[in-house]
């Protein structure tokens, strides 16, 4: 993936429209954690999805995908397996020891609201940017 | 033949006739049809019918026991076959969807432009989905010799003819619907029982409330949990609930190496071809995990209740001997052979259950024998060994009878087990003969066959590819159960990175692609077969495979994710040394990316 934003940032130099890679990335992370659902990113018409569209578009999707990947790193192998014996100690959930918890039950149902959330996510972009399938 | 038994035939014969009406009513005529179900699967009935495709005999059979077994760490087997759907649904389902053909060998062969990289991903595939199928054959043999009492060879060869009736003339259609209906008769086959046990062990009816709820014993309330801990504590057991029987590094590589190898699993992801469009694919991965996830979340309590069940079984009253092991000296601690349960003489017949009573005390003393303390303890007081084993499959088929449930329960779990295993048998079929006719047949050798030849090709290796695993279940190669983790290591390390760097790294070429998956590939092979031998020979094994011998201790079976790493690693090397790919690689790897748009 790295070469890829590698290429990504080279052309978007030669770009004005994006405005500058890093002041981008970060308005992008704000916006996720807002929950996403606020500012309309005024997405250009089907017919001209030109190659800045394209970019940002493909730039929102990595976005999005590397904060749903990192909730799924930490819930999981984070909470799950390297902190399970510590979050044991610290308490229970429904009964469970925490940590059993979520080795067993909650890494789960965290999968869940991921997958949801980001084929919500993104249909909402497909959308926005006008690249729908009909 | 007694009442149960004509039930067990009845229900099973049901559920038999079911799937063959459904085989005749989604005949297929063309190739679309055949490998991808013509592309008109709602989303939702995907979700459903890769649910079935992916929960196996194992799944059904032999995961709740496993977690029992396993206690804490059993979360690896849990979290890494459903955190996979997340890889799965956010970095391939909807590009591969939108590549839009037909297996998944052809995509890596046109996205590297490279008949060499298809063949070695038909390659991973074939071995992959046969070790695979081998497990499922097992599964069938299980549920007919166990449960229903039929001759394996019976049992086998008419799962064998259902299959082929709807996987020959149905294909991907005729398969996805049938496995629909498998998906049904498995989860109500799972949850009933679940149910009933949930609500006599803890008096709640959600099972998933019930692992986490409170029992009297005593006259007292304690947490289902805390009672197994201390329970299992006294008789050399790890507590349930902490992390033991692996170490910390091995749970964290094995349940990455599940998702990983879940996400590469070919059966699967072609499940995700069949759907109408992008935006399906995504959505359709979410309700495959809601109907995977009710099994899933059910199987560690089902696990725990039938732990509980079982040591309230063998030990007359388990509050006596908490931090009080000396209890267990008096032979009236536990109980007598003359007053087992019914279920338990039962199960006792088949083997899965081992009754023995070493030291002739008519009592039957169960524990921990690898725990030097306990082994102690046990000398001093004369026992002769552990006096049960346990079969880690008796948890799930047994608990209807545990729980007291009607006969027809009893028959519906050995539908439901005979479902899990037909419904991935015929997944995993039909990636191995798509592969074998449409990647090998049409795509290298013989480019210039028809439509309709193809078709006929299809259903030829299809056929082939059932006798082959008919075959092998009734004559299981001895290493069965260790190919299986060969399976997931594979995927994760052949497959996931290739087609994972195919959409997200537009500059990856085929010299890169190809060596990476021969790196990861070769390097997993290697780890394993070092300390299981060569092609499973044990004699060929070079070191013996325990935990002093593996490489910073890591397990064989965990290896997965570190074959991916060097997948991923030798492929950017070799790529930055080499060509970049063609201008219309490009601009494939651009329009996958989007929904519309070139």
């Amino acid at each position: 993936m790295s070469d890829h934003h590698q290429s990504q940032e080279g052309h978007g130099s030669q770009d004005a429209s994006p405005g500058t890679p890093p002041q981008h990335g970060g308005a992008t992370g704000s916006q996720h954690q807002q929950g996403a659902a606020g500012s309309p990113a005024p997405g250009p018409a089907p017919d001209d999805f030109s190659e800045s569209a394209r970019r940002e578009y493909w730039k929102k999707n990595l976005t999005v995908i590397g904060v749903c990947m990192g909730i799924w790193a930490f819930v999981s192998l984070g909470l799950g397996v390297l902190l399970g014996p510590t979050l044991n100690e610290l308490g229970s959930i429904g009964g469970y020891p925490l940590g059993f918890f979520f080795a067993q039950q909650g890494s789960i149902y965290v999968f869940l609201a991921l997958i949801f959330f980001y084929a919500w996510y993104m249909n909402r972009l497909d959308r926005q940017f006008g690249v729908e399938e009909d | 033949m007694d009442g149960q038994q004509i039930m067990n035939l009845s229900v099973v014969g049901l559920t038999f006739a079911l799937y063959i009406g459904i085989a005749i009513w989604a005949r297929t005529g063309s190739t679309s049809e055949f490998y991808v179900a013509g592309k008109g699967v709602h989303p939702v009935a995907n979700g459903m019918a890769t649910a079935a495709d992916w929960m196996s005999a194992a799944s059904f059979i032999s995961m709740a026991g496993l977690i029992a077994f396993l206690g804490y760490s059993g979360g690896a087997y849990l979290m890494g076959w459903t955190g996979g759907y997340v890889l799965m649904a956010l970095l391939l389902a909807p590009y591969l969807r939108k590549f839009g053909k037909f297996t998944v060998p052809e995509f890596i062969g046109d996205r590297f432009y490279s008949k060499t990289a298809r063949v070695v991903a038909v390659v991973s595939l074939l071995v992959i989905s046969i070790t695979y199928v081998i497990g499922q054959m097992r599964g069938v043999g299980i549920a007919f010799s166990n449960i229903l009492e039929v001759p394996l060879e019976v049992g086998l060869i008419s799962g064998m003819a259902v299959v082929f009736i709807y996987c020959v003339f149905g294909g991907m259609k005729g398969i996805t619907y049938t496995q629909i209906a498998q998906y049904v008769v498995m989860i109500f086959a799972y949850t009933v029982p679940a149910i009933f046990i949930s609500l006599t062990i803890t008096g709640i009816p959600i099972p998933q409330f019930g692992l986490g709820g409170s029992i009297d014993v005593a006259g007292e309330s304690i947490h289902l949990i805390q009672a197994l801990d201390k329970t299992l504590v006294e008789i050399g057991f790890a507590p349930y609930s902490e992390l033991a029987n692996m170490s910390m590094l091995n749970m964290f590589m094995l349940t990455l190496s599940l998702m990983i190898g879940t996400a590469g699993l070919p059966h699967v992801i072609v499940r995700f071809f069949t759907v109408p469009r992008m935006r399906d694919a995504r959505r359709s991965a979410g309700w495959a995990l809601v109907f995977i996830a009710i099994l899933y979340t059910t199987a560690p309590a089902v696990g725990a209740m039938a732990t509980w069940n079982l040591l309230n079984t063998v030990i007359d009253d388990p509050t006596e001997i908490w931090d009080n092991r000396e209890r267990l000296a008096e032979p009236d601690a536990w109980m007598a052979y003359d007053e087992q349960p019914g279920w338990m003489a039962h199960w006792g017949q088949t083997g899965l259950l081992g009754l023995n009573d070493h030291n002739e005390d008519g009592h039957l003393q169960y524990y921990n024998p690898n725990d030097e303390e306990m082994a102690a303890f046990a000398e001093e007081h004369g026992w002769q060994g552990s006096e049960l084993t346990v079969d880690r499959d008796i948890i799930v088929l047994a608990n209807p009878q545990i729980a007291g449930l009607h006969p027809i329960v009893v028959a519906l779990v050995a539908a439901g087990g005979i479902a899990a295993a037909l419904s991935t048998a015929a997944g995993l079929l039909l990636a191995i003969s798509s592969a074998i006719s449409h990647d090998l047949l049409k795509g290298v050798m013989m480019p210039r066959i028809s439509e309709k030849q193809e078709m006929l090709a299809a259903r030829l290796s299809m056929a082939a590819a059932i006798l082959l695993a008919g075959y092998l279940g009734l004559n299981p190669p001895g290493f069965a159960a260790e190919v299986v983790a060969l399976a997931f290591g594979l995927a994760a390390a052949s497959l996931f990175p290739t087609l994972m760097m195919g959409v997200f790294m537009r500059r990856m070429n085929k010299e890169g692609a190809i060596a990476g998956m021969l790196a990861g590939l070769l390097s997993t092979l290697l780890y394993i077969f070092i300390y299981k031998g060569f092609f499973f020979f044990p004699e060929t094994a070079l070191f013996p495979d325990q935990e002093a011998y593996w490489l910073f201790g890591l397990n064989p079976t965990s290896f997965g994710a570190v074959g991916a790493v060097f997948n991923f690693i030798v492929a950017y090397i070799v790529m930055k040394l080499t060509a970049p790919p063609p201008k219309e690689i490009r601009e494939l790897v651009e329009s996958i990316r989007t929904p519309k748009a070139g």
